[in-house]
């Protein structure tokens, strides 16, 4: 992946884990690299710096919930969406439907004209 | 491919040596590392060569840091601090409104009232910052008594030197000798009990994290 495309990536992040969480009841940091990894079949690698950030800043913000769960005998910390999560979800979602539909215009006009 | 007990030991020495050591983050990080190791130990790759791979990607979030929100004192893992400023900057937003806003106002507006109200004010003022002096005490007795590190415990050590404000407060009131509303002391005072607000919001959050690992 270029500079230019982590950039235009990293603006999507909370909207990328927050439409994984709506999918999903809860998920783990792990969980979530490996899922944005195979969805985009490799394509787009989130870095721990970049995912933990977004996550807590979810999570301060009041739109994530924490679970902590013990598995193979180490404690594991979940993510889960909380009311307010759901809504802003929706939101975000539909922002970016309107910002790719807007950048369709911008990059391919002719295909606006048909 | 599962790691050993013994290599997870070594993980968690790692993350020690690094003082990764408040609650909230280390065992997230330590999950994670464990999982990226047993991936590519699943490839054919020694724990050795896998976990020294690993540290390479984690190093530069561990690398000591500091924000203007703490003060360049406060220096600690670069995720901490991150993750510290992220929970701060309302609450500073906040602090900084209780201090400016009287300035700005008293400073338009002088207010003046009769001895006996002035006396009651500075009277109730100064017990109320005695009552909160002694909450703050309170809670920086709890947070060491506890002796688990959250990234909750961090924030609040960095605003115990806050209720010095309180101390001006009830040293002085908010009136001054010729019954005017001082903006200097009633921005301390509005700006101590910010402080107070902010450490129970955050004391709150440091237990409930220790509850959330169980470790109370």
């Amino acid at each position: 992946m270029t500079m230019a495309n982590k950039k235009l990536y990293k603006g999507s992040l909370q909207t990328i884990i927050l439409k994984l969480l709506s999918e999903k009841d809860r998920m783990y940091g792990y969980e979530i690299t490996q899922k944005v990894k195979e969805l985009t079949k490799g394509e787009l690698k989130i870095t721990e710096g970049a995912l933990y950030p977004a996550l807590h800043k979810l999570e301060a913000d009041g739109l994530l919930t924490v679970e902590v769960a013990k598995v193979d005998n180490r404690l594991r910390k979940y993510y889960k969406l909380t009311k307010d999560g759901s809504k802003e979800t929706v939101n975000k979602l539909s922002e970016m439907q309107e910002f790719l539909k807007t950048m369709q215009y911008l990059v391919n006009p002719k295909l606006n004209l048909k | 491919m599962k790691i050993t007990n013994e290599n997870i030991k070594i993980v968690e020495n790692y993350l020690h040596e690094k003082e990764l050591n408040y609650i909230d983050l280390k065992h997230e990080v330590l999950d994670h590392i464990i999982l990226d190791i047993e991936e590519k130990m699943s490839l054919n790759i020694s724990f050795d060569v896998a976990f020294e791979t690993t540290k390479l990607k984690w190093n530069n979030y561990f690398r000591k840091s500091s924000s203007f929100y703490f003060g360049i004192i406060y220096n600690r893992p670069k995720l901490v601090i991150k993750k510290a400023v992220k929970q701060i900057k309302l609450y500073f937003l906040l602090y900084l409104a209780a201090y400016f806003l009287p300035q700005l106002l008293l400073k338009s507006f002088r207010i003046s009232v009769g001895n006996s109200t002035a006396d009651f004010v500075n009277a109730f003022v100064s017990s109320t910052s005695i009552i909160c002096f002694f909450y703050v005490l309170f809670i920086g007795f709890k947070v060491k008594k506890s002796k688990v590190k959250t990234t909750y415990s961090f924030i609040l050590k960095t605003q115990f030197l806050g209720i010095i404000f309180l101390l001006i407060g009830a040293l002085f009131g908010v009136f001054d000798r010729q019954n005017i509303l001082s903006s200097t002391f009633t921005g301390f005072v509005l700006a101590g009990y910010a402080v107070i607000f902010i450490c129970h919001h955050f004391f709150k959050k440091h237990e409930k994290a220790i509850n959330e690992y169980q470790l109370s």
